[in-house]
């Protein structure tokens, strides 16, 4: 690997202070960035590594209505936690879908979520489950939407000095949820397409679905849902945002599919998700 | 052209290797395979891709499986870290670890590159589950990669390793 300055703070005003001073990106978990610095395709001078706040910031703890994820909080921690997986085994599961293990031992949601890769698995589920993202910097703290906060590809609403600080999911115990992951290649290979879908055990619901991998961003909303149901859920009417979802999408044709390929893997999985939280129609998978 | 050249910070870390207190300055771009393999000489973890796929780097930290080739080596300071040279040390007083006897014993590997990250995440599997099934085997170790494609017959290794600890 090419060599770079490290800094070793160990807080986040420490890392905001010294990420401002030396113009340095931050690294946390680091199984995404040291693959890139590998890979050549990032080259950086000096990196601001946050492994030493884990000490503080790697917590899952349930208040307030909703379950706080510090962000130094590894992937597996989360997946394997009593809290999350009582009330949201949606998010259980997608982890345990991702890459494997030994990846999911060291990455941390706090880097996956800034990362921003259009394949991630959890921003759709998260968004799913309204899930906010807090930040912090020096002018305070924030708090999100991860619908707003992730904006584009490889892109996020963080600004120069601002890290990731926790992350809060709602416990919303009448939500229903699930995340397929289409894989065109190995087991822990990013997804060929993720169809998370969701809805609420009350009168009237309209479900959601969220999607990643086809689009500039992990979290691609498939609009029109509510028209499409407008007269009840029903095999045809599921059918329909299948073809809403692949008609939605954008994807970029690569190892994992054709451009063709992955519309049409949108739209099956999407019918398969809506069959299973729906109830309508027989199970799909 | 030098005038770009930047140098590595380096770093003094202090962490538990395979149960003795290792002290060593470091540049802050190692991995902790590169530590491993050049800086200490222990040549026993292989590297494979180097990008965290293929489970032949396996190393467990504080007890968990971790891709060594992914790990900055600063990170493991103040950590425990077990390789496959510790591993039969980790187990009573035997020459060797009840998963290189099975290992042997099952014929586990054929080229032998993959194995020492299977023997560390058969390690942590067993050290979390002493009675896994052939599926609780099979997802444990299904990101580490044989090439020599003798899947069945680590199974059956871990399984017969199982048993003996279990004894």
């Amino acid at each position: 690997m090419q060599p770079f300055k490290l800094f070793l703070p160990e807080s986040f005003e420490e890392a905001i202070g010294l990420m401002k001073e030396h113009g340095a990106k931050p690294i946390s978990g680091g199984t995404a960035v040291t693959t890139l610095i590998k890979e050549k395709i990032f080259q950086p001078t000096v990196m601001v590594n946050l492994r030493k706040l884990e000490k503080d910031h790697a917590f899952i703890v349930e208040e307030k209505g909703q379950i706080k994820i510090g962000a130094l909080t590894t992937l597996r921690a989360i997946e394997t936690s009593d809290i999350v997986r009582k009330n949201h085994p949606v998010v259980s599961d997608c982890l345990s879908k991702i890459a494997s293990i030994r990846i999911r031992n060291v990455a941390t949601i706090g880097g996956n979520l800034a990362h921003a890769d259009p394949d991630l698995d959890l921003p759709p589920v998260l968004a799913g489950l309204d899930a906010h993202i807090d930040i912090i910097g020096e002018e305070g703290e924030r708090s999100m939407d991860i619908k707003e906060f992730i904006q584009g590809y490889y892109e996020t609403d963080l600004k120069e000095g601002e890290l990731i600080k926790s992350i809060s999911i709602p416990i919303i115990p009448d939500r229903k949820g699930i995340y397929l992951k289409h894989r065109a290649l190995s087991e822990a290979d990013w997804p060929c397409v993720g169809v998370a879908a969701f809805i609420d055990d009350s009168p009237g619901s309209v479900p959601r679905v969220f999607i990643n991998s086809v689009a500039d961003t992990p979290i691609m909303q498939v609009e029109g849902v509510e028209d499409a149901f407008s007269e009840g859920i029903t095999t045809e009417s599921i059918d329909k945002v299948g073809e809403l979802a692949a008609n939605q999408c954008e994807p970029i044709g690569d190892a994992r599919g054709s451009v063709w390929y992955k519309r049409k893997m949108a739209g099956e999985f999407t019918i398969r998700a809506l069959r299973e939280i729906t109830g309508v129609g027989d199970s799909l998978i | 052209m030098m005038d770009n050249y930047i140098e590595a910070t380096r770093h003094e870390i202090k962490f538990i290797l395979n149960g003795e207190e290792c002290v060593i300055e470091i540049p802050a771009n190692l991995t902790l395979v590169e530590l491993l393999r050049q800086e200490l000489r222990l040549i026993g973890t292989t590297e494979g891709c180097g990008v965290g796929v293929c489970g032949c780097c396996t190393v467990l930290i504080d007890g968990k499986v971790v891709a060594s080739c992914l790990e900055l080596a600063v990170n493991v300071d103040g950590k425990v870290v077990l390789t496959i040279e510790g591993l039969a040390d980790t187990y009573q007083d035997s020459e060797f670890h009840p998963l290189q006897d099975s290992f042997r014993e099952y014929e586990g590997f054929q080229c032998g590159y993959c194995t020492p990250g299977m023997l560390m995440a058969s390690k942590a599997l067993l050290d979390q589950n002493r009675d896994p099934s052939d599926d609780d085997i099979r997802e444990f170790l299904s990101e580490n990669i044989c090439r020599c494609t003798g899947y069945d017959s680590i199974i059956e290794a871990v399984k017969s390793a199982a048993k003996e600890m279990n004894a």
